[in-house]
């Protein structure tokens, strides 16, 4: 080694070494701890006074100032709980901007509005120990950083953690620490942590709180979360309840025990608003396991957007249906409600509803889902108000109930367009009225795997479906398979479709619309299916009238050769099967009921019109003849 | 041999601007300095007097007369940067201040003395605080 390096390498361990000398200043409870370095010249007053740095102490109220090796980092303030106690301890170089008031374990901090980038720059309040009647209270106009090393801090006073503070406060949750806040009950507080400016939780500690009074977090403006694990173990309100956005990027979120929705986002309605102001929900990363029980609440509210990308949703909601006598009109329980538009391309979904009118997802906008897994359970019945009467499982005619009167259970609801352009779903609304898929516009599947067993429609669009891809499976109890008030397309896919007896329907196109093939490999059952009508529909298909059974095999030859084979889905249930009835043009009935067995439709692009094919389903065979438009195989023509 | 000086400034800087003190100067108003060793002071004030005190000392002002005070070295203890290549002979001690001998550079401290904190005294009076890991 030559000589320059040793020197190197002895002032270097020389450097790494050396101590801070600190001068501790203990005045009203609190300790200034100064570098020594940075005390200058300490000037008294009228034998009053010190000045250090800008700071001014009163003699009177210093206790003792110590000389010690260490001094606090800078810009820091930490306090320790220590029951009904506290220890503070305040940066020097911070010392003129922090006035802090102690009341037992109650701690208050305002931070001066002159904290800033070109003075001090941002100040980390570092929280640790225990105290079952302490809080802390921030206020100030600059961002701020709240560190959590351990802390087990109960309030008999509003908030745990009140931050009156408009800025940005990002709240550190140190790793492998675990931290549990709760509030005061019967207070007037809005939270248990509550934060007036945006709140960002990072670290990967974890954090409890329980909200007595009102919600357990809620910012006025909005939250992200990376990493950090939040659990909430019950709140009079939200468990997580903020304004303009909440992203999660990554950790976990373990919300019970609300009195009202899991999360809630929410934004101001108003001209003014600022951009980032939307109501959205954005997930991307982390897992949520939401569990949801108060009446008509949601595991996650997005006034605005509901945004996933990757991440795990675990939600369940068993919150009955209510009716609001205010808006006259009934409100039922969901996994995922967004009042703007739904976007997913990616993520795993595990949503359950379970009380009357319960939905997996419902959404006001549009819906746009590419990609993910989706398993969607509700067994709810449907929720009616008649005669003064909420009904959580009404079994009578509902067609003529107002629609706010009611609400049936769904799997996916949406007011506006559905597009599934990717994505696996696995949707079972077991309940009454249950249906798998609505939207009141139109749907469309470019791609995707579709499973939907539903106790009404698999699918209901208001206007057309239009499927062009991807697989679709549908079985239903006593509705219609596909169900569109509008045409029904089928441009590509894979579709394997069994609606319930007639005069439910495999394909039911609306009163005055048709179906349309144009390609697609389709196997459609019910006590009825619409049928083509126009030239417009250019892929032949054959129909006929056969008895399915769950399971069953079905396949479709052209000689010996196979066009396609089907398997009737497990799910299906032959009991719901007896006449089938053909709709014809105008959705009118072709009127040929009367007979047993299932309408069957079955298309493959190789199909030729005119061309006669052996339908095999199980043992038994059966000839049809391929056609373009109409259909006359059944009984009764 | 230029990068050498400038990562060899690099750590004297801070290690000068994280220079330790030995004392607590005191000015009065008559213009007299007091000194006091910081190791374990504690300062404190009541009865209009400021009383402060290490395990061995303790030195008391009327307030009155106190102008300031700040952490310093007393006289001939100050730090200077090391030259390169410095040849003086110099004096080692252990912490607890025992001579360990005269070496002629830093070097020949390095490769002799043990793990440890040490005291380097130059003839000039300078003093250094090694550690050596």
């Amino acid at each position: 080694m030559n000589k320059s390096l040793v020197i190197l390498a002895v002032m270097a361990a020389v450097s790494a070494g050396a101590s801070a000398q600190s001068l501790n200043v203990s005045s009203n409870g609190i300790t200034y701890s100064y570098a020594a370095e940075n005390t200058g010249l300490m000037t008294f007053t009228g034998g009053e006074t010190v000045t250090i740095g800008q700071r001014v102490y009163n003699l009177a109220e210093v206790a003792v100032m110590k000389v010690g090796d260490e001094a606090a980092a800078d810009n820091t303030v930490t306090i320790e709980y220590k029951e009904d106690a506290v220890d503070v301890t305040v940066a020097g170089n911070i010392a003129s901007y922090v006035d802090i008031t102690l009341n037992g374990a109650e701690v208050s901090i305002a931070q001066s509005d002159e904290v800033a980038d070109d003075t001090c720059g941002e100040i980390t309040y570092i929280l640790k120990g225990e105290s079952s009647h302490g809080n802390f209270k921030l206020s100030g106009s600059y961002k701020s950083s709240i560190e959590l090393h351990g802390l087990f801090l109960t309030s008999t006073n509003g908030a745990a953690i009140d931050i009156q503070n408009g800025k940005r406060t990002a709240l550190r949750v140190q790793e492998g620490t675990v931290n549990t806040l709760s509030d005061a009950a019967g207070g007037s507080q809005k939270a248990a942590l509550y934060c007036k400016g945006h709140l960002e939780f990072k670290q990967k500690g974890s954090l409890t709180v329980t909200g007595n009074t009102g919600h357990a977090i809620s910012a006025k403006e909005y939250i992200e979360i990376k990493n950090t694990t939040i659990n909430v173990t019950g709140a009079v309100k939200d468990g997580i309840n903020c304004n303009q956005y909440l992203l999660v990027e990554s950790g976990n979120i373990n919300i019970s025990g609300t009195g009202d929705d899991a999360i809630q986002v929410a934004f101001k309605d108003d001209a003014d608003r600022e951009a980032e102001d939307t109501g959205t929900i954005t997930i991307k990363g982390g897992t949520l396991i939401l569990d949801v029980t108060a009446p008509a609440a949601k595991a996650l509210k997005a006034d605005g957007d509901f945004v996933m990308t990757k991440g795990t949703v675990n939600a369940t909601v068993s919150g009955i249906g209510t009716w609001d006598s205010t808006n006259k009109k009934t409100k039922a329980a969901a996994c995922i409600s967004a009042d703007g538009n739904l976007d997913i391309s990616g993520g795993t979904f595990n949503l359950t509803a379970t009380g009357g009118g319960g939905k997996g997802i419902s959404v006001n906008g549009n819906l746009n889902i590419s990609g993910g897994e989706f398993t969607i359970y509700t067994n709810g019945g449907r929720l009616a108000y008649v005669n003064g009467t909420l009904n959580q499982n009404y079994t009578g005619n509902a067609d003529n109930l107002n629609s706010d009167y009611k609400s049936s259970p769904k799997g996916i609801k949406v007011d506006g367009d559905i597009v599934i352009d990717g994505g696996e779903f696995d949707i079972w609304t077991k309940g009454g009225g249950g249906e798998g898929m609505e939207s009141k516009k139109t749907i469309t599947i470019n791609d995707g795997k579709i499973s939907i067993r539903a106790y009404e429609d698999g699918t209901n669009s208001s206007s057309h479906t239009y499927i062009k891809g991807g697989e679709l499976t549908v079985t239903t109890g006593t509705g219609d398979a596909v169900d569109a008030n509008g045409n029904i397309y089928v441009e590509g896919g894979r579709v394997t479709i069994i609606g319930a007896a007639s005069p439910e329907q495999g394909f039911d196109a609306g009163d005055g619309f048709a179906i349309y093939i144009t390609g697609g490999t389709i196997l459609a059952g019910g006590g009825g299916n619409s049928a083509p009508s126009n030239s417009a529909s250019t892929q032949a298909y054959v129909i006929l009238t056969q008895t399915l059974t769950a399971g069953a095999a079905v396949a479709v030859l052209d000689g010996e050769t196979e066009l396609a084979s089907f398997t009737i889905p497990a799910a299906y249930s032959s009991a719901s099967a007896s006449a089938p009835v053909m709709r014809g043009p105008g959705g009118g009935n072709w009127g040929w009921g009367g007979g047993s067995g299932n309408s069957l439709l079955i298309s493959t692009p190789d199909m030729v019109n005119g061309r006669t094919y052996t339908v095999k389903v199980g043992n038994t065979s059966t000839t049809a003849t391929a056609r373009l438009t109409g259909g006359s195989t059944g009984p009764g023509h | 041999m230029k990068k050498f000086a400038l990562a060899l400034g690099g750590m004297l800087l801070p290690m000068l601007a994280m220079a330790e003190y030995n004392s607590m100067q005191f000015e009065s108003s008559d213009g007299g300095n007091h000194y006091i060793d910081i190791s374990g002071l504690e300062i404190s004030f009541a009865d209009h007097t400021l009383t402060a005190s290490n395990a061995e000392t303790t030195l008391t002002l009327p307030l009155n007369q106190v102008v300031s005070m700040q952490f310093s070295n007393s006289p001939g203890s100050e730090v200077k940067i090391v030259e390169m290549g410095n040849t003086d002979a110099i004096e080692v001690y252990s912490a607890s201040g025992i001579s360990l001998g005269s070496y002629k550079s830093l070097t020949e401290v390095r490769n002799d003395v043990p793990s440890g904190i040490f005291v380097v005294r130059y003839s000039d009076g300078t003093t250094l605080k090694l550690l050596k890991k």
